[in-house]
């Protein structure tokens, strides 16, 4: 390309003529690395975050509080796509063939149906509660309260109830991602601008269409701020259910890191959270995109 | 002023009539009742220009949202063709001082809204082309599948304003309709919106904050006086149409002195709006 532009340059001169050429080809240049700038940029953040890693953890030399990054990088390898775990003896070692990937499978079930239960029922009760005073009146004491408690603190109540089992982690999903979708569902109509619905009464909606033409589109992107929320407080409770139900064997992504602290295997612990992470910024970053296509007209400010 | 209409002396009968009509809003937070108008007499006839004019808060929207049917009297009545007011109607509709044009909505769909709730007898192709010539009419061809957000405000207004005229009603309540528009939009508008009266007979309760624009489209102009509003008082415009379509209304011989009057009128009422608040 730069041969081009000299060349291009040598033919014509300095004149006139030549300059929008060389302007095109700066334009280029700089469209694509307009383009290419933040991706490139969180390329070498990472790759420097990576070597300082490597650095800071070889200078600190404890594997099991601090693995390398290579080390980590191996058993994410390992847990994830196999091939290498060279321990014969199972129950000692967890750092086995596709590991991660097991529990993180284990995880994503509960947190799932945990969720969609949570945003299924969810909905409608943040929906009742904006839409009929006396819905608010009678249900607004007991999502108050439960989404101001530690829900954590249910734990010990929950565990004679629903024993140690799968039962208490969906439990613990659903209290901790269930009330961000009542809340923010309730706000949105609650909030739902008067003039709006004063228009759509001028012009001969019924009650229920006010509510389906109006109250809803307004609701919208509340309840996806809603379920944003729930995914991240839903992710602390799964982990903090497999943390505290102990399983044998396979109990998730929290129990993986657990077990793996505990058994001081460094490389695996943090693999396992490097997993956890990944899952986070993806489900965070998936529902914003979402949230500016569900309502442009929201957005305030685009980075 | 004349107290018998030369010009317009074709006015009609009543359509709206409100009688010692009181109304006022709940307040929730504070548990009250706030007055917004007190005690209205005021008639709106068939095929009237009626503008109000009135200090910031003296109650016009509230006279307005009470004709369309969003506010019922606490006192007195308010009826049209003789029958009390209960909710709305489709012969009455209302261009919006907020614009309360839907977000999710593009253009032609917040246009094409007074369609979906009620039935007009007209076809689908029918409605099509009214909501397109009616986009045309306020200038937004080409803007058809814009979202709200991407147009200025004098646009989302402009928007407002087609959707309160598609349905050609027979009275239009207009609040402060053309406050966010540019001078040259608004004189286009004033003008469009007269033929209109003159074509069709259109009825319009209009809301202004301008003296100029209250006589340039009045037959007659309502001074409401400071909160709780009142009537203060009434002025005929005489003053023979097409007044816009020719330009220059101003150097009429009635002008200057039916703007001084009124100027005077209204001076009076924000100055007391502010006296109140004190
Ligand atoms: N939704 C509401 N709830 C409570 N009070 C209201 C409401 N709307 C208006 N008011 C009160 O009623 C009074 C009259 O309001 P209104 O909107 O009719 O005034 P306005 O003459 O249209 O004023 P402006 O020229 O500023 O639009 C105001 O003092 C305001 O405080
Ligand atoms: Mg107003």
């Amino acid at each position: 390309m730069t041969d081009q532009l000299t060349e291009h340059e040598s033919t014509d001169g300095a004149s006139i003529a030549s300059q929008p050429r060389l302007r095109d080809a700066n334009w280029t240049f700089e469209r694509i690395w307009r383009r290419a700038r933040y991706p490139v940029i969180t390329l070498i953040n990472l790759s420097i975050f990576a070597l300082l890693w490597e650095w800071g953890a070889t200078i600190y030399d404890n594997a099991n509080f601090i693995p390398t990054f290579s080390d980590m990088a191996g058993a994410f390898k390992i847990g994830w796509i196999g091939g290498g775990a060279d321990s014969t003896n199972e129950t000692f070692d967890l750092l086995q063939d596709f590991v991660i990937a097991k529990n993180f499978w284990v995880t994503i079930q509960v947190y799932g149906v945990g969720l969609i239960a949570s945003i299924l029922v969810g909905i409608p009760i943040g929906l009742v509660m904006g839409g009929s005073r006396w819905a608010d009146a009678i249900l607004s004491p007991y999502v108050w309260t439960f989404s101001s408690l530690p829900r954590i603190a249910l734990f010990p109540i929950l565990v004679l109830f629903l024993g140690l089992g799968n039962e208490i982690k969906y439990a613990l999903v659903i209290l901790t991602a269930i009330f961000p979708v009542i809340i923010n569902t309730w706000a949105g109509v609650k909030t739902t601008e008067q003039s709006l619905i004063n228009a759509a009464r001028v012009f001969g909606a019924s009650r229920r269409q006010i509510y389906q033409k109006v109250v809803l589109p307004y609701t919208l992107p509340f309840v996806v701020s809603g379920i944003q929320l729930a995914l991240s407080r839903g992710l602390v409770g799964v982990v903090i259910a497999e943390f505290l139900t102990g399983a044998s064997k396979d109990g998730g992504l929290g129990w993986l890191i657990f077990r793996a602290a505990r058994g001081f295997n460094g490389a695996l612990t943090y693999a396992a959270l490097m997993s956890l992470a990944v899952l986070a910024l993806v489900l965070v970053q998936g529902t914003r995109s979402m949230e500016a296509k569900i309502a442009p007209w929201r957005q305030v400010s685009k980075t | 002023m004349s107290t018998q209409p030369t010009v317009n002396s074709s006015r009609g009968d009543p359509l709206v009539v409100a009688e010692n009509m009181t109304v006022g809003y709940e307040l929730e937070r504070e548990r009250k009742l706030l007055t917004a108008l007190t005690d209205i007499n005021l008639t709106v006839h068939e095929g009237e220009f009626l503008v109000l004019v009135g200090p910031s808060g003296c109650g016009k929207t509230t006279f307005i949202n009470a004709v369309a049917g969003l506010l019922q009297p606490w006192e007195g009545t308010i009826t049209y063709d003789g029958q009390p007011i209960k909710g709305t109607s489709q012969d009455r509709s209302m261009v919006f001082q907020d614009y309360a044009v839907m977000p999710w909505r593009t253009v032609e769909q917040n246009v094409k809204m007074p369609f979906e709730f009620r039935d007009t007898g007209l076809s689908a192709s029918q409605i099509e082309d009214q909501v397109k010539s009616m986009i045309g009419n306020v200038g937004l061809q080409g803007f058809e599948n814009s979202f709200p957000h991407e147009l200025s405000g004098g646009m989302r207004q402009r928007v407002g304003i087609a959707r309160a005229m598609v349905t050609q009603p027979r009275l239009l309540l207009a609040d402060e309709p053309f406050g966010a528009l540019d001078a040259m939009t608004r004189e286009v508008l004033q003008a469009q919106l007269e033929t209109l009266v003159m074509d069709a007979g259109q009825t319009v309760v209009f809301i202004t904050h301008s003296i100029d624009e209250a006589i340039s489209l009045g037959d007659r102009v309502a001074v409401i006086s400071h909160r709780p509003g009142t009537v203060r008082e009434i002025i005929d415009v005489d003053i023979e149409r097409p007044r816009l379509a020719e330009g220059e209304i101003t150097r009429h011989p009635e002008y200057g002195a039916l703007r001084e009057h009124l100027w005077g009128l209204v001076k009076d009422e924000a100055l007391g709006a502010k006296g109140a608040v004190v």
